[in-house]
């Protein structure tokens, strides 16, 4: 026996590689497993037979055995649909036919071109559910080789996805199919084992190029109910155009179905045997164009919303069955109790609807000391009612994931939760969040209030909220230096972002403002520096800062010449000539500057920039240039008053961001009178 | 409910257990398995073949320890009031950082971690959750204890069904076995200390003959105390060297079976954060073991995976040899593959047993693939290579920024592999074809600088940072001065190195109507009322051939009129002289760029009759031992010529040099602000 373990050692070290490269060669649609040795080595073969102490294989010409344990793992292989395809001849498909037949000439300069992709819900009677996705896509030119690299996210604790199939054609006509090597299931949240649900499955198919076409489809199944209430929820569109897309939605004739949709027609209704079929159809939709503060996909793309018909009133109840756990703050009063939740539970940035979209208990949640949006929403909604306030918990969807399909009741549509109480909104995610600040991804949206079972709007913040303010005092010397004191404001997610420098140590943080001032002003050296209000819970945080900086003003000849100090508007955002998507800032805001510049003794001011004053339905600007003999004093305030610029409206707005951005080229100049 | 049920029954599994992974993602354990026919027989339960994704025999996992507790609370607690005022502008404190790390005469070792970290802020409460990679075919992963102290005392240990062990997410293109153990320590607060200790068994190392590893006494939070004990069998080999060492304690004792050294370092503080500093564990203390005399057994180890791979099959030889038909010299044939293999295999990584781990897979397999990772590729171009008689072999590298080669502790080091080429005549030089863009002989800047490993030629080599000139850019401008004040400007670049790799990238991958969106936003930077008239990329995608780029555009107000003057600012030289890197007055560490670099302009600026120039900046020359620069403007009747030349020799500019290497960027900087001040003829 051992003398045949050793042979057999051996010729697996030297026979297989050569039986690997013989499969290769000649059997290149061999459903290939691969077993990995304890020696580190990997092989390609057909596993036959497992006993409890040897492995059978077979090779394209021969079967072999071994030891089991030289043998460290086996990745199976599986049959997928169409395995057996080797050639274009052997592909019995008719889609697939047809499609291959696409004539791509047109479209040499996209990524690649899906020439067909059909999403189809099938929704049995026992609320049981298949969702697949089918793709066929043509490579059209280097810069879609990445389109090979494809993932599908699902949720693991109610669902289960299945790989269909995934094979390249290529140009030659020969059907390459995906290796099991080249699939992974993936946690998308691992790292925090209380959220641990959704996942992601990815595919890399092989020989993506351009004149290739890739064929993929994967189905996700699982069941609706009350803590899984699954809906479809597409948008459509992506880096490559779609020659035709197709959504179907298929129940029993009894059902009720609910739908929503965007930028999209109606959808036809059909009948099939004891099923109703909700059929949406769009030829040629363009590809999704790279384009500097585009807005979220859902804003220009069609965008459909389908489920089971339900009502909010029957959702909101299911979901307040599992608000009834009690948590007693330390302090009666609602800024406390909100300052009490937020520092108590940290923060995980992980959406409802990718986790869970009923609440964890109260317990669990005290018990982790951490939670995402809907679970911190959650415990400070249980603190203020025991203390008798009248909070309400509201259910709010992230802007980026579209608009609320009111029609379409279900948990799912929304991925984070804020309060209400009385006039007043809380975001308690983060522990950095002032008291009455919504991050800017729920400014604007829709929310469903599930303590009144009502909608709920919530609002966008106003410009002043999310302001930027600053006061700069120069001391300009007659060699272009300058001394510069500067108070910086800021109010909203400005002033977010800077209160986590709490976190880093002094020498960090006096690091990290001398690297943003020298951004402004090249050669800033700092010598005074201190922060205000980034250790509490007030909406502001103010830095002075006094600082040199060499070279403000280039002396040449007997001319001191700078541009205005530390103010850099760009038109590089409206370069464009045209546009195709709006202009997306997602939120408001306001900017203001005073400049104060001492001018050297000896000088007086040959030229200043002008004054302007500009305001649109979407922006607002004006400056003002004063001078005495010692003085130059520059203000100026900037609004953005729309958080999207219609494309309409784009040539209008680029004017403005024009005029504003040539006053940042303009020159101070200084003369020495002698 | 399901997957808990499989969690328990999965922990509760002894080791060495069979794994059967199913295409779900369920995981069924089993100590006896059969396979017959396509059906899979476990325990009492039959599978069929079809719903089975793989099959380990043997494997490690986790089990769960008893949650012991030390009983020295107390002075845990003292300690912490004491660290608490110390530290008190850090987020968080590293109070106890250790390491038993035991290799048996077998070769299989086991490795113990116990830590400890008192949270000073908020940020710091992320420790509570805790994630280890591992590889379940190799390791079995032990969590002895994790609980939280609180302030008061109060102790809650970690509830060990709560720790989970899933596939972490990775970017798309990574595919690999690697599992995460995980679990979040509940109820952490600030002021609290985290603690928790691990054991991990490794039963299947890479090698069982090669012994190495490393430990830094630092990081990113002070560490109070950090230690590392090794423990091997007394006939073993052992080296080690300590980098940054100042402060580590030695102590070494010897039983009858054993070698065991205790290294322990107290009080390290984590550096500040500068602008391209070198990486964190360049400068904290590192010790670096090996059981290995040389480099011998690692190169065999290596080469013979390579070699095996390197096999010039018929289709190898009909790709090499199409591609290279009509080629005459080494550079033509090598640069034809080079460009080929770019452009035809793209980047995938599949990580399965150690061999693709070091070696990748066979060049014929990434060949039929049109995929693979940097070992794929470095494979196949050396086949390639071989197949038209280069003599050439991949070789392993730790890109940049990473720890350097300790040539002493020979160590599986390094996580990228290019090719060295052999030429006839001449020196072994570098190519490396991961990416799609780098014209030949330029390679990715992450390699420059660097040591490499050839175990295939039981070397090890040194890459060396290119000259300037290997890296530059050279940029020209016509400008057509019209109606006093507009222009009218050509614009044309070109490159030579890393730098046109980065473009081609950039540009690529847009469509043309993106492409002229982002070249009027271009234009639109230099001036707010710019507009762009033309532009063009010529060989963009033919990386054998140089890049050019063109751009035309009209300024309206390109001359700034400010009252009577007339100021020209040349265009974009501020931007491309401004460096960021340099916010800092002083710094504690050396700057670290990519590589060398020169920049090269040249403007021609045509001037109407009535412009007369009043102010010209005048000649500028400054030279610094790593840097350089001169320029100057010269006028021909109504022609303005700008010439200038920048260079920086190499890719480190060392503290001792930063203040003057920043004052002579900031002349530069300020030199490239200068205007040309011009006047009507006549005026004042």
């Amino acid at each position: 026996m051992r003398k045949v373990i050793i042979f057999l050692t051996i010729f697996l070290n030297i026979f297989l590689p050569h039986c690997s490269k013989q499969l290769l060669q000649n059997e290149k649609n061999w459903i290939e497993d691969i077993i990995y040795t304890e020696k580190g080595e990997e092989y390609k073969c057909r596993v036959t037979k497992i006993t409890s102490d040897s492995i059978y294989i077979a090779t394209a010409d021969t079967e072999l055995t071994f030891p089991q344990k030289e043998i460290r793992s086996i990745d199976l292989a599986q049959k997928r649909e169409g395995h057996l395809w080797k050639k274009t001849t052997d592909i019995t498909d008719p889609i697939l036919l047809q499609s291959l037949k696409t004539d791509l000439s047109e479209f040499s300069d996209k990524k690649y071109v899906d020439i067909y992709c059909k999403r189809h819900l099938k929704i049995e009677k026992d609320s049981s559910y298949a969702y697949s996705i089918r793709c066929i896509r043509a490579i059209c030119s280097e810069k879609g080789r990445n389109a090979g690299n494809i993932n599908f996210n699902y949720l693991s604790r109610e669902e289960k996805m299945e790989i269909n199939f995934g094979r390249t054609i290529t140009k030659e006509g020969e059907v390459l199919h995906l290796r099991e090597n080249a699939i992974e299931d993936a946690s998308i949240y691992s790292r925090i084992p209380p959220y641990e649900n959704a996942h992601e499955r990815k595919i890399a198919l092989r020989e993506v190029k351009p004149g290739n076409f890739l064929d993929f489809k994967v189905t996700i199944y699982g069941k609706i109910s009350e803590e899984s209430p699954f809906i479809l929820e597409t948008t459509l569109g992506n880096a490559g155009p779609t020659l035709k897309s197709i959504i179907r939605v298929e129940v029993p004739r009894n059902f009720d179905i609910a739908w929503q949709n965007w930028k999209i027609e109606e959808p036809e209704l059909k009948f099939s045997g004891r099923n109703k079929i909700l059929h949406w159809e769009i030829d040629l939709l363009e590809a999704f164009e790279d384009e500097d503060n585009a807005p979220p996909k859902p804003y220009v793309f069609p965008g459909i919303t389908a489920g089971i018909n339900s009502n909010w009133e029957k959702t909101y109840k299911n979901f307040n069955k599992h608000l009834e756990g009690e948590y007693t703050p330390q302090s009666s009063e609602p800024e406390k109790i909100y300052k009490e939740i937020i520092n108590l539970i940290r923060f995980v940035d992980i959406p409802s609807h990718k986790a869970a979209c009923s609440p964890k208990s109260v317990e669990e949640i005290l018990e982790n000391k951490l939670a995402n949006s809907l679970d911190k929403a959650y415990l400070l909604y249980s603190a203020l009612l025991s203390k008798e306030h009248p909070a309400e918990l509201i259910l709010v969807r992230s802007k980026t994931r579209g608009e609320l399909a009111k029609d379409v009741p279900s948990l799912y549509q929304f991925d984070g939760a804020l309060i209400r109480l009385g006039e007043i909104l809380l975001d308690p995610s983060s522990e950095l969040n002032p008291y009455g600040y919504i991050r800017p991804e729920y400014q604007g949206v829709s929310g469903l209030s599930v303590t009144k079972d009502e909608f709920v709007q919530i609002p966008l913040f106003e410009p002043g909220k999310e302001k930027t303010s600053i006061s700069r005092i120069i001391e300009l010397k007659e060699s272009g230096e300058a001394k510069i004191e500067e108070k910086m404001k800021f109010l909203g997610s400005m002033a977010i972002g800077l209160k986590s420098l709490r976190y880093m140590r002094e020498e960090d943080k006096k690091n990290m403002i001398e690297s943003y001032l020298n951004r402004n002003i090249p050669g800033s050296n700092i010598t005074d520096l201190s922060f205000n209000h980034i250790d509490n819970g007030k909406p502001e945080v103010q830095i002075d800062v006094r600082y040199t900086a060499k070279g403000l003003a280039l002396k040449q000849g007997n001319f001191l010449l700078f541009h205005i100090p530390g103010i850099d508007y760009s038109a590089y955002s409206v370069g464009a000539t045209e546009r195709k998507y709006p202009i997306y800032w997602g939120k408001l805001g306001k900017e203001e500057n005073e400049i104060k510049i001492n001018i050297p003794e000896g000088y007086t001011v040959r030229y200043l920039p002008k004054e302007i004053s500009l305001s649109n339905p979407f922006i607002e600007f004006k400056n003002t240039l004063i001078k005495d003999a010692k003085t130059i004093t520059y203000t100026d305030y900037y609004i953005d008053k729309e958080e999207l610029i219609p494309v309409a409206y784009y040539s209008e707005y680029k004017d403005i961001i024009t005029q504003i951005a040539e006053l940042s080229e303009e020159w101070i100049i200084l003369e020495k009178k002698e | 409910m399901k997957r808990l049920f499989l969690l328990v029954f999965f922990l509760s599994q002894s080791l060495f257990s069979h794994r059967i992974e199913l295409n779900n993602g369920e995981i069924i354990n089993s100590d006896s398995i059969r396979m017959k026919n396509d059906s899979i027989y476990i325990k009492d339960t039959v599978l069929l073949r079809t719903d089975v994704k793989s099959i380990t025999f043997g494997e490690g996992g986790l089990e769960k320890g008893k949650g012991e507790l030390p009983k020295d609370i107390k002075g845990i607690l003292e300690d912490r009031v004491k660290l608490m005022l110390e530290y008190a502008d850090f987020d968080g404190v590293v109070m106890l950082d250790k390491g038993i790390n035991k290799l048996f005469s077998d070769g299989t070792r086991k490795y113990e971690y116990h830590f400890r970290g008192l949270v000073l802020k908020d940020s710091k409460r992320s420790w509570a959750s805790f994630q280890r990679q591992f590889d379940q075919e190799r390791e079995k992963m032990k969590i002895d204890m994790a609980r939280v102290i609180k302030v008061d005392g109060r102790i809650i240990p970690l509830d060990m069904s709560k720790v989970t062990i899933t596939k972490p997410k990775a970017e798309g293109m990574f595919f690999d076995k690697d599992k995460v153990i995980a679990f979040s320590i509940p109820d952490v607060e600030v002021g609290d200390i985290i603690e928790y200790k691990y054991t991990e068994e490794i039963f299947n190392p890479w090698d069982k003959k090669i012994f190495t590893l490393g430990w830094f006494f630092g990081g990113s939070e002070p560490v109070i105390e950090s230690s590392v004990e090794i423990i091997v069998p007394s006939n073993s080999y052992f080296n080690f060297t300590i980098k940054n060492g100042t402060g580590v304690s030695i102590n070494s004792t010897s039983t009858d079976s054993t070698k065991e050294y205790l290294f322990k370092k107290d009080i390290t503080l984590p550096p500040v954060e500068e602008p391209l500093m070198p990486v964190t564990e360049e400068l904290v203390p590192v010790l670096r073991i090996s059981n290995q005399k040389n480099w011998n057994y690692i190169f065999n180890w290596y080469a013979d995976f390579q070699k095996k791979r390197m096999d010039v099959t018929g289709e190898i030889q009909h790709i090499a040899d199409s591609l290279t038909k009509g080629l005459t010299t080494h550079e033509e044939k090598t640069a034809s593959l080079y460009h080929w293999i770019q452009r035809n295999i793209r980047y995938i990584s599949i990580k399965g047993a150690a061999s693709s781990g070091v070696s990748g897979h066979s060049a014929s397999e990434t060949l039929e693939n049109g995929y693979g990772d940097c070992t794929d590729k470095a494979i196949l171009f050396s086949t390639l290579l071989k197949a038209v008689n280069i003599e050439a072999y991949p070789v392993y590298l730790h890109t940049y920024p990473g720890p350097e080669l300790i040539q002493e502790i020979p160590s599986f080091w390094g996580n990228h592999a290019i090719v060295e080429i052999f030429p006839k005549e001449g020196k072994p030089y570098f190519l490396d074809p991961v990416s799609q863009y780098f014209r030949y002989p330029s390679f990715a800047t992450m390699d420059h600088g660097t040591d490499v490993i050839c175990a295939q030629k039981s070397r090890i080599d040194f890459i060396e940072v290119p000259l300037p000139a290997e890296n530059k850019r050279d940029y020209t401008y016509l400008i057509e001065v019209t109606a006093y004040d507009s222009a009218f400007v050509t614009f044309q670049s070109s490159y030579s190195g890393s730098y046109e790799a980065g473009i081609r990238a950039y540009w690529e991958r847009l469509t043309e109507e993106e492409k002229k969106k982002q070249f009027e936003q271009m234009a639109k930077r230099v001036s707010s009322n710019a507009r762009l008239i033309d532009y063009n990329l010529e060989n963009l995608t033919d990386i054998a051939k140089p890049l050019k780029m063109t751009i035309i555009y009209e300024v309206p107000k390109l001359l700034k009129k400010q009252g009577e003057l007339y100021l020209l600012k040349l265009p974009e030289l501020e931007e491309r002289y401004t460096k960021n890197e340099l916010s800092l007055s002083t710094r504690n560490y050396d700057l670290i760029y990519d590589t060398s670099e020169e920049i090269i302009h040249t403007f021609k600026i045509l001037l109407p009759e009535e412009i007369k120039i009043l102010s010209l900046p005048e000649k500028f020359t400054r030279k610094e031992k790593n840097a350089e620069y001169t320029a100057s403007y010269m006028e021909k009747g109504d022609t303005l010529i700008f010439k200038d030349d920048w260079i920086r020799k190499d890719k480190k500019i060392e503290v001792s040099e930063y203040n003057n290497y920043k004052e002579l960027c900031n002349e530069v900087l300020n030199y490239a602000k200068r205007p040309v001040i011009m006047l009507l003829r006549g005026g004042k």
